[in-house]
């Protein structure tokens, strides 16, 4: 086929390019970067990471606590999994939606909470010092033992859903079928039931192991106290010694061992899936028969939902109580709450900076995102230019990798100065759009593809051969087709860019700072209510947007039986 | 020239052959089929013709002007080649209610706003929509839908109608009677339409002209009455109706027939285009051939006649008529049709003789 250059090719083209500039060279550049010296390629910076000592327990601590945390995180989320889908335990409509909250909560503010309940003197620990009249705490969360809590609490929720889907797709029939060839239930349990959930759950405990890597806020809050360190804190560090004249390149070094353990993780992941993608004929599930409890059904129940309670709902009191007290360490007496918290905060003009900073980004790299995300969408599923699979990885990489290693990618990429502008991004507002954009491009592409694949191309050619030239086609029917999916990613990009901290928290400038960023500054020199009070501000801002979210995608599946998920 | 000329067009897709060398012309207010079975290429024929699929070798006229010509580097992008089309999806907006549906090739044209609701009422009586014009697709059924692709394609008055497939997800009930409508638009309008579909019957009941297509080539292009009388060969007949095959030797003087065998005379009572003494192949139709039970057979009511023995395989009732498989010689099964008296039974013993037959190209598979 012979390759005009249309103004479309040319459109097309120049988003390609985009990609190449904000996602791949990035990458590559840091890969680059890692084994580069003055005098040519070298292992060396590599050598200079295992040489430090400190590096090795960072590297040991990550596998620590992300394995704990998977382990645990899979028995909770499977077991709650089970509960509520293949058992008569009352109350599992709610007990489900209880435990996807910490989902929503950004993981920084969950671990802020939590560190409120059951820091030496935190609210929890205080009880219960008063209640057994000890004065030796109940639990320390600083260190990996709360670093491994507060990230299977936030997590198992993701193992439920993923294992949920599992569930539900296990017809009864499948294993009656066993049963009625002469399998007894245990060889049934053995080679159907575990064979059919085994690579769902497997997915689930891999995606819960990478987004343990990948997370700084937790092991930060939790860690820097007591001065222990995984990757993601490491690398944070090592950004911050000035001291250090190497600081960039043992940094990217540490970024690659951390994405090949990344990267590690996701091939085994996408293994696990090729193996375990059973389609299930028949359109219509057959009704799972629920394993009857008897009469512990009641105590399970309400063990469950203390559970969920203490892992969702208390540590979201917890910071808003500290939001609304006068000074933290002050007994919650009706007395000793104010609002100034929120109207000092609020006056603070850092913090005005930072709202006015955040806003800007998130509407900025979120409208950006779209027009982008649209356009690769398209690409992705309108065309059969080759490229379109590397075009999928470019866009998806920056999204699966820890949040650490592309903003070090940033760094790397776009402190020097642009050709042809002669100016750095480095130190400005603008590496932090570049970099939102970059990772949160992949929600865009990925929701609006799907949605242009329910779209039949017969209604884009009918418009063709009605008359409207190609623009036309898309603007009067592609586009009107998909709007609930463009406005559910504009959401999406907005509120994950809006509480973002792992990217900003590397990022940042003075004047630059988010409002994710001010809170960490603010929690980090111990001001307590006022970083509690605009964590609760963010978390409302966030959850306002999923909830937008849930609503457009309740009108867009009444009217045409899609969804779109939300995924954290 | 023609009204619409397709003149050497191929088109392959990375050393697919999909097309190959196709040559048609179309005449003004003609209703051709392009007719075959799945992965023959008359989608592809349909969707060049509309501008979807640039060829790649060839040249493509309408009313003069070249549509597509890859030599004069011309290729007319769809929107400016004023045709109409009905998908087989229908593809109606579901954005848009009925009456936008239709309105939008006027409004793509500057077309006035009280010309546009003239014409489109107007279209939506021809095809008997008059009431929905408010009305969403989800509100529609199946067949509703259907009209309103209809109408959206032929509200501005196209040069040409292109229908892909348009019957295919109806019902076989409201299938016939989508025939009678669609013959009565195009009647009504008189316009040129070019017709998709791999229904045999649908290309018999609707068309003036039938272009049969097998990987990529046309093999027959006739009437439908052409086409079932006088195939070009054993695929054609086989994929228009029901053929039965035999090999054999035309024997034309004295008697004519075919011999089958050394010893086995098959009497035919009219042989088209046999050359006589020539090895050949002979097709007939399950309704030419003639069923005589052994009894009556042996009674001797056919004296003078020989007839191929052989032995019912199975039977299928049609309502109007039965369908018997009749083995002969036990190699060939031959199919044939007769009226539902007299049933016989599988494994009762038969004479066949056959009314009418035709001399083919050798089968090809």
């Amino acid at each position: 086929m012979k390759f005009r250059l249309t103004a479309r090719t040319m459109l097309f083209l120049l988003v390609i390019l985009l990609v190449l500039v904000i996602d791949v060279y990035p990458m590559l550049n840091m890969l680059l970067k890692s084994v580069q010296s003055t005098q040519g390629l070298t292992f060396q910076h590599f050598i200079d990471v295992f040489r430090d000592s400190r590096n090795i327990e960072a590297i040991a601590n990550t596998f620590v606590v992300a394995s704990s945390a998977t382990c645990l995180s899979l028995i909770l989320g499977t077991g709650l999994a089970y509960l509520t889908n293949l058992t008569d335990m009352p109350g599992h409509r709610f007990l489900r939606v209880l435990s996807v909250i910490p989902l929503f909560t950004p993981p920084f503010i969950y671990a802020m909470a939590w560190q409120q309940l059951f820091n030496p003197a935190g609210y929890a620990n205080k009880l219960y010092m008063v209640m057994f009249s000890t004065r030796e705490p109940l639990f320390n969360i600083y260190g990996p033992a709360g670093i491994i809590l507060v990230m299977s609490a936030g997590s198992f929720a993701t193992v439920f859903l993923i294992t949920e889907g599992a569930f539900r797709q296990m017809d009864s029939a499948l294993e009656e079928a066993g049963m009625a060839c002469g399998a007894t239930p245990m060889r049934v349990l053995k080679d159907i039931t575990i064979p059919i959930m085994l690579p769902n759950i497997l997915a689930a405990a891999i995606v819960v192991f990478i987004t343990e890597i990948s997370n700084f806020g937790i092991p930060a809050i939790l860690g820097f106290q007591v001065s222990y360190y995984v990757l993601t804190t490491r690398i944070y560090e090592v950004l911050n010694e000035f001291y250090r004249e190497d600081s960039f390149e043992a940094a990217s070094a540490m970024s690659i061992i951390l994405l090949v353990l990344a990267l590690l993780s996701l091939w085994l992941k996408d293994r696990a899936i090729k193996q375990g993608r059973y389609e299930i004929a028949g359109a219509t599930m057959g009704q799972q028969a629920r394993v009857k409890l008897g009469i512990i059904k009641f105590p399970i129940s309400i063990f469950v939902t203390i559970l969920l309670l203490i892992s969702s709902v208390v540590p979201l009191i917890a910071i808003g109580l500290t939001s609304l007290i006068k000074a933290y360490g002050l007994s919650p007496h009706f007395s000793n709450l104010t609002l100034a918290n929120f109207t000092g905060v609020i006056g603070l003009s850092l913090v005005k900076k930072a709202f006015a900073n955040s806003l800007g980004l998130s509407v900025a790299s979120a409208t950006i995102a779209v027009v982008i995300g649209t356009i690769i969408a398209y690409i992705l599923t309108r065309t059969n230019w080759k490229i379109r699979r590397w075009l999928d990885i470019a866009v998806a990489t920056p999204y699966a990798l820890p949040g650490t290693i592309v903003a070090l990618a940033m760094i790397l990429a776009f402190s020097r100065p642009l050709p042809l502008l002669g100016i750095s991004l480095y130190n400005t507002f603008w590496i932090i759009l570049v970099a939102y954009i970059a990772r949160y491009l992949f929600f865009v592409v990925r929701t609006v593809s799907a949605a242009i694949m329910q779209v039949n191309p017969d209604l884009e050619e009918a418009a063709r051969i009605s008359g409207a030239t190609w623009y036309k086609s898309i603007r009067d029917v592609l586009l009107p087709q998909v709007r609930k999916s463009l406005i559910s990613s504009w959401i999406l990009v907005f509120s994950h860019t809006i509480s973002e901290l792992t990217l900003s928290i590397l990022l940042w400038s003075a004047g630059n700072e988010t409002i994710a960023v001010a809170v960490f500054n603010l929690q980090e020199t111990g001001n307590l209510t006022s970083s509690s009070a605009l964590a609760m501000i963010l978390l409302l801002v966030s959850l306002g947007g999923y909830l937008l979210i849930e609503y457009v995608n309740q009108v867009n599946q009444l009217k045409t039986g899609q969804s779109i998920r939300i995924e954290r | 020239m023609a009204y619409v000329e397709l003149r050497n067009i191929s088109k392959w897709y990375q050393g697919n052959t999909v097309v190959h060398d196709v040559n048609l012309k179309i005449e003004q207010g003609e209703f051709v089929s392009l007719l075959g079975p799945s992965g023959c290429g008359k989608t592809t024929t349909l969707r060049m013709l509309a501008g979807f699929v640039e060829p790649t070798a060839g040249e493509i006229y309408m009313q003069d002007k070249p549509l597509y010509s890859k030599i004069q580097g011309i290729n007319i992008p769809p929107e400016k080649r004023h045709i109409g089309m009905v998908f087989q999806s229908y593809a109606v907006w579901p954005h848009m209610t009925v009456f936008e549906n239709i309105a939008y090739p006027l409004k793509l044209r500057k077309t006035h706003k009280n010309e546009i609701s003239a014409k489109v009422s107007e279209g939506i009586e021809l095809v008997n929509l008059t009431g929905l014009e408010k009305r969403y697709p989800s509100e529609l059924s199946g067949g509703q839908q259907q009209r309103v692709a209809i109408a959206r394609a032929v509200v501005m008055k196209p040069a040409l109608l292109l229908l892909d497939e348009p019957l295919s997800s109806l019902d076989a009930k409201l299938r016939e009677k989508m025939y009678q409508e669609i013959n009565a638009i195009w009647r009504r309008t008189g316009i040129t339409v070019v017709y998709v579909t791999h229904d045999q019957k649908e290309a018999m009941a609707l068309s003036d002209t039938i272009v049969l297509m097998k990987h990529g080539e046309i093999i027959q292009r006739g009437s439908p009455c052409d086409i079932y009388e006088r195939p070009a060969n054993y695929f054609c007949a086989d994929f228009i109706g029901k053929a039965n095959i035999l090999q054999g030797i035309a024997t034309v003087r004295g008697d004519s027939g075919i011999m089958i065998s050394k010893d086995m005379f098959l009497p035919v009572e009219y042989i088209k285009e046999a050359e006589e003494g020539r090895n050949a192949t002979f097709l007939f139709r399950p309704e030419h051939v003639r069923i005589i039970p052994e009894q009556v057979w042996n009674n001797g009511c056919h004296t003078g006649y020989s007839g191929l023995a052989g032995t019912i395989t199975y039977r299928s009732y049609f309502g109007s008529y039965m369908e018997y498989g009749i083995n002969i010689n036990y190699k060939t099964e031959i199919r044939a049709e007769s009226n539902t008296q007299n049933l016989l039974e599988p494994g009762d013993k038969v004479f066949i003789t056959i009314h009418k037959a035709i001399t083919v190209q050798e089968r090809e598979d």
